[in-house]
């Protein structure tokens, strides 16, 4: 079995899934006022008053690796094909995220 | 310590280390063209790529959340260039959040000897070196945004 391959498949759906995450999360705050104030307390340490940034960064880094962690041990093995896949849909994923996010602040500006 | 953490210092160093993400993308994007052999060397650039952006990470949001919010932000927001903070920013931020899984995945993939998977790697290295263009232009409309903020306070248009 080779392990490289399955574990660049895990990674490439984790990184995807991961990316989608911060998109969505990302854009529900915006939209839904409640959502701020919790992922601000959940990354309040200390005397640190706590920030949604920080709790998005913390909680993206342990989505990938809890998705890294499920994807690579579960299903069989991978073929170059499956992970050829997974990769070119991660970078389409990605590009949609990632403009998904820009095109959003540019509406969200322009309407409030 | 100190002299480190000072603000300029702070942006100086995150800049750095994107520089030094996008570089190494670039090269292990070259490596690929090149049909290069040397499995060595693309692992070595990837390396590169994820001190880069890890380390710019750590340092950026260090100075997002310490400086930026309660110093620079309201400059902007309040200034001749409001779209600056409220577009340019929080695409930046949120935008750099998606790149550091991507390159750990490209790390992963420059091991594979697999031929077919050499094309989606640099097509992943090269919109990683974009990702990170496009959120260094908006780092510099930001950055410039501030000192035009900071102006028209003073000059008062």
């Amino acid at each position: 079995m080779n392990k490289n391959l399955k574990l660049i498949w895990a990674s490439a759906y984790s990184a995807l899934i991961t990316g989608l995450y911060v998109a969505g999360i990302t854009i529900a705050m915006e939209l839904n006022e409640k959502i701020k104030p919790i992922l601000v307390s959940l990354s309040k340490i200390g005397s640190f008053p706590g920030h949604h940034w920080v709790t998005k960064s913390y909680s993206s880094v342990v989505l990938f690796i809890v998705l890294l962690t499920i994807f690579s041990l579960i299903g069989g093995e991978k073929n170059e094909l499956q992970v050829r896949r997974a990769l070119w849909l991660l970078i389409i994923f990605t590009i949609i995220s990632a403009m998904s996010i820009f095109a959003f602040f540019v509406w969200h500006y322009l309407v409030t | 310590m100190e002299i480190l953490l000072s603000k300029p210092v702070l942006i100086g160093v995150h800049l750095g280390l994107a520089i030094l993400g996008i570089d190494a993308m670039l090269w292990l994007a070259g490596e690929y063209a090149a049909l290069a052999m040397s499995t060595g060397r693309k692992v070595f650039a990837a390396v590169l790529g994820v001190i880069g952006f890890v380390g710019s990470w750590i340092i950026g949001g260090y100075y997002y959340v310490k400086f930026y919010g309660p110093l620079v932000k309201p400059t902007i927001v309040e200034g001749l260039t409001p779209w600056a903070h409220k577009v340019a920013m929080e695409a930046k931020e949120h935008i750099f959040l998606l790149i550091v899984p991507i390159v750990i995945t490209i790390l992963l993939a420059t091991r594979a000897t697999e031929s077919s998977i050499r094309k989606p790697a640099m097509w992943l290295a090269i919109l990683v070196a974009v990702m990170g263009l496009s959120i260094g232009a908006m780092g510099y409309i930001i950055s410039a945004a501030a000192r035009w903020g900071v102006v028209s306070a003073v000059v008062g248009t």
